[in-house]
């Protein structure tokens, strides 16, 4: 214990400098800014920033580097409130009841309520990462392709609360997304499916542009000349409230603790990151609603849970990459290489051997959390201003940014044309009442789902029994079904 | 008319089940690359064929008299189409959205009576509106990804910015171009410069 008191005064020593807290600041800026604008990626932001890091200290290039790292998956959400175009796929959970909310007259209060949610889940996250790292890691590590399966077939069960009125409608955009999973390589043989010729579609449908088109582009196209804030431009309630009002936090706060448990769980899961966690925690949330929560139309919780669960999902993230030096996603793998080029190997012996160092990480992790807060509610009353501008303004920046954003994630002209498409397809949705919430879900776990069945067929030489003698697979797929049957018996209540 | 998607739909699932069909099908594993793709398409088609037959039932007792009960896929008349019930506050018109001088159909003939279809399907085949400038903002999209390559990035979204704000009412044609250059160039910087993306640069350099 005394030891334990040692290491942390030490860290502390480390952590707690000008420089080290000048970095976090400027980090979660710049992270914010990159992480607003869609098509730059909270990985391009890391991967650029890593090279200016070179001359600094340890301490203060791990703090640049979190710190873009936290306020890029935090900046996509300001957008997707504000203009429903979401910067990142993460945020794209957040603009289902931001938006709602934002266009309710509400921009500052659903500004501030994602601004808390998300330190809250980020502080839960990493104290959940100091404490409880071997414990996850081992759970996490668990997961073969049976849990991973499961998983996604929990994650797509949840879509019987994300589809609305018409549960029809929500499992025919379902399907549709699963179906534009599968375009592409196949994820075991490799043989390209429904490429038409396109070799840009290799990949798969490209989900960064296809958020794009089905959100911002469509939201262009569907306001037509009045702007994507059409509504908004008078009468809105510019003030950004410090804190959430009372009624918020008190609301919101359960829904916010159990989201941030969850995102950093499936954070730590390699190979799921914060957009499967965003979605799980807001499909869970509106699952969970009680009778007169409006998700959809502009729900606090609806808010909370995504956000809450992201920010988690990054120290998720964390916990095998510090703990066992496996990277779960692209942005963690950049971080090993930037860890490494300043003399930290992130690995088993990390914390073992360089325990205040270690600590130290995570308290910069912590810190991360809490400068994207101060940053975000620094510059939420100059993001509420852009609503003041005229909508058509507004409307043209948000197309041209979305093409530009659309091509520059891979430099390929084709990816514009799949944001357009989508652009459409978004219209077309939101004419005929259809959810895109399904879809969108469907087009994440879409690959999960078939490519980890096909790999447990293969793992148990084509045995389906073989999940069965997977205990946490059989839990997930139980909580779903167990879920489907509540959610229907609700529907069916509500409606008789 | 009124059953459109669900005939898209199914025309779709069709479709990319003839696709899956062709896709090679290993004997020793047990799900080649088609089968999960054509489980996908069945389930599609029996899914768009239910909401057909649910659309006829409700067309049977009900013949789309109440807009707020039917938020429905039919293209709604052309006297404006009523606001869904999920978005209330859709129906406020901007500012400056007025009839008449669709520049850009002036402009690029031609581009009015082609619906675009992008490369990732047929899902282009929904919106169609008797409404008149429905199609202006997506044509210029269309135009503006076709110009692209030659006009570098610079030039040519300076002229989509400024085309689309007179699309959508702007009748100040200096202050539309200073906008569109403005944004133009601090796009290039952020994305090109400081981002280092590399962006077309088209004949202009």
């Amino acid at each position: 214990m005394a030891r334990m008191i040692e290491v942390l005064r030490e860290s502390a020593g480390l952590v707690l400098s000008f420089d080290v807290g000048l970095c976090l600041l400027l980090g979660a800026l710049v992270g914010m800014l990159v992480g607003a604008i869609p098509g730059l990626t909270a990985t391009m932001g890391v991967a650029l920033l890593t090279p200016l890091t070179f001359d600094l200290k340890i301490m203060p290039a791990l703090a640049l580097l979190v710190g873009v790292y936290c306020g890029a998956i935090y900046g996509g959400s300001i957008t997707a409130i504000l203009f429903r175009t979401p910067g990142t796929p993460a945020s794209a959970a957040t603009l289902f009841d931001g938006h709602p909310m934002m266009r309710r007259g509400e921009a500052g209060r659903a500004l501030s309520i994602a601004a808390w949610s998300a330190a809250a889940g980020g502080i839960i996250g990493t104290l959940l990462l100091i404490f409880l790292t071997p414990q996850i890691s081992r759970f996490a590590l668990n997961f073969g392709p049976a849990e991973f399966f499961a998983m996604a077939v929990f994650g797509l069960s949840t879509i019987v609360a994300l589809s609305g009125e018409s549960l029809l409608k929500g499992a025919i955009a379902a399907v549709g997304g699963l179906l534009l999973a599968t375009v592409g390589m196949d994820p075991v043989s490799g043989y390209p499916r429904f490429i038409l010729g396109q070799a840009s579609l290799m990949e798969g449908v490209p989900f960064i542009p296809a958020l794009i088109g089905l959100f911002a582009v469509a939201e262009v196209f569907w306001a037509r000349g009045g702007g994507a804030s059409a509504g908004a431009a008078s009468g809105v309630d510019l003030r950004v409230p410090v804190f959430p009002p009372a009624a918020d936090a008190r609301r919101c706060a359960w829904t916010a603790v159990r989201s941030s448990v969850l995102g950093t769980v499936v954070g730590a899961a390699p190979g799921a990151g914060c957009d499967i966690a965003a979605f799980l925690a807001y499909s869970i949330a509106r699952q969970r609603a009680r009778p007169g929560e409006r998700f959809g139309e502009g729900e606090a919780k609806g808010i909370a849970a995504p956000e809450a669960a992201k920010s988690g999902a990054i120290s998720g993230a964390m916990i095998p990459l510090l703990s066992l030096g496996i990277p779960g996603d692209s942005v963690t793998a950049i971080l090993v290489g930037a860890f490494v080029l300043h003399g930290v190997q992130p690995g088993p012996l990390l914390f073992r051997e360089h325990a205040p160092l270690a600590y130290a990480i995570l308290g910069i992790v912590l810190l991360g959390h809490v400068a994207v807060l101060a940053c975000s509610l620094f510059t939420a009353r100059l993001m509420t201003k852009a609503l003041r501008a005229d909508p058509r303004f507004v409307a043209a920046a948000i197309l041209a940014l979305s093409f530009l954003g659309a091509y520059a994630i891979r430099g390929q002209p084709a990816d514009m044309a799949v944001a357009f498409a989508f652009g459409l397809l978004g219209v077309a949705m939101r004419r005929g009442g259809y959810p895109a919430a399904p879809l969108l879900l469907a087009m994440i776990l879409g690959g999960m789902a078939e490519e980890n069945l096909r790999r447990m067929l293969i793992v148990s030489s084509g045995n389906a029994a073989f999940l069965f003698t997977r205990p946490i697979a059989v839990a997930m797929l139980l909580v779903s079904a167990a879920s489907v049957v509540a959610g229907l018996l609700r529907g069916r209540r509500a409606r008789g | 008319m009124r059953l459109l998607p669900q005939a898209v739909l199914l025309a779709v699932a069709a479709a990319m089940a003839a696709m899956a069909w062709r896709f090679p099908r290993d004997a020793g594993e047990l799900a080649g690359a088609g089968a999960f793709p054509l489980a996908l398409c069945a389930a599609l088609a029996v899914l768009a064929a239910a909401r057909a037959v649910q659309k006829a039932a409700e067309g049977g007792t009900d013949p789309s008299t109440s807009p707020e009960t039917v938020p429905e896929d039919s293209p709604c008349g052309g006297a404006g189409r009523p606001a869904l019930p999920s978005e209330p506050t859709q129906s406020v018109v901007g500012p400056g959205r007025r009839p008449g001088r669709a520049q850009d159909s002036r402009d690029r003939p031609g581009f009015e009576d082609v619906p675009p279809t992008g490369t990732a399907g047929g899902e282009g085949a929904g919106p169609s509106t008797p409404l008149g400038g429905a199609w202006r903002l997506p044509a210029l999209c269309v135009a503006y990804m076709a110009g692209l390559p030659w006009l570098g990035f610079i030039a040519s979204t300076a002229l989509f910015t400024a085309a689309l704000l007179a699309a959508m009412g702007f009748r100040r044609a200096g202050r539309a171009l200073a906008f569109g250059f403005a944004l133009a160039i601090v796009l290039h910087w952020v994305f090109a410069v400081w981002m280092q993306v590399p962006l077309p640069e088209g004949w202009p350099g």
